[in-house]
């Protein structure tokens, strides 16, 4: 059985949600919906629907949406493959899936190619796409073993699943793996690229660190892979 | 040139790059090729290549299978296969390695030792200073 799961951002987005279930339906796809906005526990409602025998979990709504069911399903043993259908803005980790639109969607779904992907840990929070903090004075050390400076305004970027604007610059980086990526980008093409294997550690008293575009956590901060994989439905067009 | 300094001007595969203004403390472990264009202080050991730009500012013992110096390192040098050091190179410190191709124009303060893997003959050169003329 597939199970929908509705963000509040899809009664912004009527139309587009709309032209999903249509070709959904011209497909046979349909399933169980369920709106988050109307439940008070969502792990709960989730846990109730793999219980019953979900087979596909297939969320609409942007990265906050898609971060919010990925830290519940990091919770959860079963691995139920996972479907995003992007809707509205702040669609980065759909589109690294290979998921351009909603008209698209439904197509991929059917097609149903699987990967793998692991799912990163901030604290006690998950992320799947990457995180990111600016500021000059941010200290960070990596496994434990040697630590990175830098005096000028920088934007460092932690990545597990690749998005457009770092594919694009031909910076490589796999969610298949057990390594993350550390990009720090200053002015100019000023780029620097480190692996992080063990962990990361972040410290910045003024600024949060960013995670997936959605939630903001305050530092320090413990970066890692989870022991976590989640299955997702990809499309061909993915960048990893 | 010789035909390995041409790998290092195509080095763009590299594990890590070390961009202009970062400053790396501590003890870097690698099994991939590293590119060094800001400062780094601590120790460097890599089962890759090393390209240390221009604007490198290395201090630092260095242990790698092949490395291009273009810019200062204070440190010794431990090179498993072949090493290249640029015109505008400043290296303080001891070196080994398999091969190497000096520029001319570059500095070297240390006692260099070259053993050659192929034929085990081993060249050990001791010297307070070599500076490579390039008015000549």
């Amino acid at each position: 059985m597939n199970v929908f799961i509705y963000d509040a951002i899809t009664e912004k987005y009527k139309k587009s949600t709309r032209r999903f279930e249509e070709r959904i339906n011209a497909l046979g796809l349909q399933g169980k919906i369920i709106y988050l906005q109307s439940i008070k526990n969502h792990k709960e409602a989730i846990d109730q629907e793999i219980r019953n025998g979900a087979k596909t979990i297939i969320i609409l709504g942007n990265d906050q949406t898609v971060n919010l069911i990925i830290n519940i399903l990091a919770n959860i043993s079963e691995n139920i493959p996972v479907f995003i259908v992007p809707i509205g803005n702040n669609n980065n980790i759909a589109e690294s899936m290979g998921i351009k639109n909603e008209k698209e969607a439904a197509f991929i779904l059917s097609a149903r190619r699987m990967e793998n992907v692991k799912i990163a840990k901030a604290n006690h929070l998950f992320f799947i796409n990457n995180c990111q903090i600016t500021n000059k004075s941010t200290n960070l050390k990596i496994d434990n073993s040697y630590s990175i400076y830098s005096e000028k305004e920088t934007k460092y970027k932690i990545i597990n699943l690749i998005d457009k604007e770092s594919f694009l610059k031909n910076i490589k980086s796999s969610p298949q793996d057990d390594v993350l990526e550390l990009i720090i980008k200053n002015k100019g093409n000023d780029i620097s690229v480190f692996p992080i294997k063990k962990d990361l550690e972040i410290k910045n008293d003024q600024e949060k660190i960013l995670l997936d575009n959605s939630i903001e956590i305050d530092s320090p901060v413990n970066i890692s892979i989870s022991k976590k994989t989640i299955s997702f439905i990809v499309g061909k067009e993915r960048f990893f | 040139m010789f035909k390995k300094d041409q790998k290092f001007e195509n080095f763009t595969e590299a594990e890590t790059i070390i961009g202009e203004s970062v400053l790396v403390k501590g003890n870097f472990e690698s099994n991939g090729n590293l590119i060094i264009n800001g400062s780094l202080e601590g120790e460097i050991k890599t089962k890759g290549a090393i390209l240390a730009g221009e604007k490198s500012k290395i201090n630092a013992n260095i242990s790698a299978q092949e490395m291009m110096v273009k810019g200062n390192v204070v440190g010794n040098l431990n090179i498993s296969d072949y090493l290249a050091i640029g015109e505008n190179a400043k290296i303080l410190g001891d070196i080994k390695c398999s091969q190497i191709s000096i520029e001319r124009g570059a500095e070297i303060n240390g006692q260099v030792s070259i053993s050659s893997q192929t034929n085990k003959k081993e060249k050990d050169i001791e010297v307070e200073r070599i500076e490579t003329d390039n008015s000549l």
